[in-house]
């Protein structure tokens, strides 16, 4: 207990010392860690914002998706009636059905959305709204890409989001699609509930329930096959040829990679630290307790320019992309940071203790 | 001298490592598949003319056009009614999009309900702008808005509706999302190769601890303090530089020969390298010139501690 006291009360006078002669390069680590904890996060937080661009439009959240095969909602088509089949007598279910277009409004593309809107009106994302300069019992003429005509339509009101909500008829008219027909059905319901709708589409259950995508597929032979997606956007990038868990690696060695260089900084901290430490090898710290402090300081500079990147993140509006009137900036989840600042944390001490320890013989 | 030292000692992998993990995130980024190789895909939906409203005039053909609430009289019917009014020859606009095109003056395109509800007549009074109009009707576009098209109805308004190909269309909403990931790409990279730089400065200190003996032995031939500092930063940008381009085509080589590795296991588009990467490895050169004269005051240090 009392070796301990000492050994703590040691550290802290040794990391006070270095504070006072070596803060500057301490302080040129932070910037430099926070910079690169930025960018590892802001990375693997903008291809989640991407690899999850329709799952957020929809609102899936714990339910299942029912969609067809297609590049995107844009152009996938289900039959209601056949899915409403499919669910006949599952019971303690809701399904909402979606369709989506892209419209063209002022030379913009945008995405308008079936909804309960009365006939004749739209209600203009508030973003949407302010890029296009638009307000309320505005009209606007709305252009089809599937068909020639041109449409048009009230302005009744504002939606929170980067869309246009319209009602089915305007959409189907737009989508150059007849009635009955929707882009997908969210499922939603309990558990149990769920189990009972993938066993109605003959997909087997997977360990994870929630969440799923379920494509039915284009009757063939008579029959209707379909296939389970981790998520709403894998189910139609896959069409692409782009598979959402090679794009997912990618962003992880993109951002692991961006620390690469950081053992080189703790190298170089540990070098400036060298003085120091020598000094108190030569009154008898022994040389466990200077690696011990180095690595103490490393957490420190680790710890402040994660703050300092997270500061970043929140306030550096960089790395925003705008794809159909959307603003799709990164969100950074709690398992970025749990991956990028332990990856930090052993790279930069262990170059600190590195260091000292070639330092201190 | 510093030079040789440097590659017979191998204290250029430093560097080597300093620079590689900028220049190869740069490179696989700005090597992502062309959103061109989509557009074929787009073909499978035809090709067919579109309406495009704009307040500027847009791509394709375009005319001047506003939507307005005229009043539309037939022999015994007077109803209000919104249409798209266009400025246009409409023999040939109306041809332009499928419609029965013929010698009209004025023409009226009319949704089918209300061109029923209407019953059906041959031709209408329109009365645009305090001036009336004799148009001949044309059925029908499934709208909710009529259609007219005459010359001399607008002299002056600040919206088009311009005619563009649906491909022509898909193709610049891709070209702009394609834009808007590079952008991102490159800022992103940019910023690496800045946050990079202290890690540059690093490597480079490195190299310059390593050279101490041989700066010692530069001094106590003669060597003035700045002549080894001038060489000492020359020698550390010059290896810098070599570094970045040797990581440049290694990176460029290993983004194709992953992606040929990958192709039959995946189906990949393949790559296809923007020239952006040049300015990158150019910027990154350039800090890496810019720390080397910072890094070779070190040698300064050098000279003092082996003559204090």
């Amino acid at each position: 207990m009392h070796s301990l006291e000492r050994c703590s009360k040691g550290m802290a006078s040794i990391i006070r010392i270095v504070l006072r002669v070596r803060a500057h390069t301490l302080l040129f680590s932070i910037l430099a860690l926070a910079l690169l904890t930025w960018l590892s996060l802001a990375s693997l937080a903008l291809a989640h914002t991407l690899l999850n661009i329709y799952d957020s439009f929809f609102n899936v959240d714990r339910g299942v998706a029912v969609s067809s095969q297609g590049f995107s909602p844009l152009t996938a088509l289900i039959s209601r009636a056949e899915v409403e089949k499919r669910l006949a007598g599952i019971k303690n279910i809701t399904v909402e059905f979606y369709l989506v277009t892209p419209v063209v409004i002022n030379n913009r593309v945008f995405l308008m959305r079936s909804s309960n809107v009365s006939e004749g009106c739209v209600f203009i994302g508030d973003s949407v709204a302010r890029e296009l300069r638009v307000g309320s019992s505005d009209y606007i003429s709305l252009s089809s890409v599937f068909k020639v005509e041109v449409l048009y339509a009230k302005v009744c009101g504002f939606v929170k989001g980067s869309w246009i909500e319209a009602p089915y008829s305007l959409v189907t008219r737009i989508r150059g699609v007849s009635e009955g027909y929707y882009s997908l059905a969210v499922v939603k319901g309990s558990e149990e509930a769920l189990k009972e709708v993938y066993r109605a589409f003959n997909v087997e259950e997977k360990v994870r329930l929630f969440n799923i995508v379920v494509s039915v597929l284009p009757r063939l032979a008579n029959e209707s096959r379909a296939k389970l997606y981790n998520s709403l956007t894998e189910a139609y990038a896959v069409n692409l040829g782009l598979y959402r868990d090679y794009a997912l690696y990618l962003a992880y060695a993109i951002a692991l990679s961006a620390l690469l260089g950081t053992p080189l900084l703790g190298l170089h901290t540990s070098k400036s630290l060298a003085d120091v430490v020598q000094v108190y090898r030569f009154v008898g710290v022994s040389r466990r307790l200077a690696v011990a402090v180095s690595m103490l300081i490393g957490l420190i500079i680790v710890g402040f320019s994660t703050t300092l990147a997270l500061i970043l993140m929140h306030f550096a509006n960089v790395f925003t992309i705008s794809v159909l009137g959307f603003a799709l900036a990164p969100k950074p989840q709690v398992m970025h940071l749990a991956i990028v600042a332990p990856t930090l944390l052993l790279l930069y001490t262990g170059g600190v203790a590195r260091g000292v320890l070639s330092e201190a013989e | 001298m510093l030079f040789l030292a440097v590659l017979r000692r191998g204290l250029y992998i430093a560097i080597v490592v300093s620079v590689l993990t900028p220049m190869l995130i740069a490179t696989a980024l700005h090597a992502i598949p062309s959103l061109e190789a989509i557009r074929d895909l787009l073909r499978v939906y035809g090709d067919t003319t579109l309406i495009v409203m704009s307040s500027e005039k847009g791509f394709g053909e375009c005319y001047v056009a506003k939507l307005l609430n005229i009043s539309v009289s037939t022999v015994d019917k007077v109803i209000k009614f919104p249409v798209l009014a266009v400025e246009a020859e409409p023999g040939i606009f109306l041809k332009r999009l499928g419609l029965l095109g013929g010698n009209y003056t004025a023409a009226l395109v009319f949704p089918r309900d209300s061109f029923e509800k209407l019953r059906m007549p041959s031709n209408v009074n329109a009365i645009v702008n305090g001036a009336q109009i004799r148009c001949t009707t044309v059925c029908c576009w499934d709208s909710n808005l009529a259609l007219l098209v005459s010359k001399g109805i607008l002299n002056t308004s600040n919206s088009y509706l311009c005619l563009e190909s649906r491909e022509s269309l898909a193709v610049r909403e891709l070209e702009s999302v394609e834009k808007e990931l590079l952008g991102v790409a490159k800022r992103w990279t940019f910023i690496l190769i800045l946050a990079c730089t202290p890690v540059f400065y690093a490597a480079q200190r490195r190299v310059v601890e390593a050279l101490r003996t041989e700066i010692v032995v530069l001094y106590s031939n003669g060597a003035s303090r700045q002549g080894v500092m001038i060489s000492l930063a020359s020698v550390l940008a010059a290896l810098h530089t070599a570094s970045t381009l040797f990581t440049l085509a290694l990176s460029i080589t290993l983004v194709y020969v992953s992606w040929s590795l990958a192709k039959p296991f995946i189906p990949m588009l393949p790559p296809s390298l923007r020239t952006d990467v040049v300015y990158l490895a150019l910027t990154e050169i350039l800090a890496g010139a810019l720390v080397s004269c910072i890094a070779s005051r070190g040698a300064l240090k050098v000279w003092q501690a082996s003559y204090a």
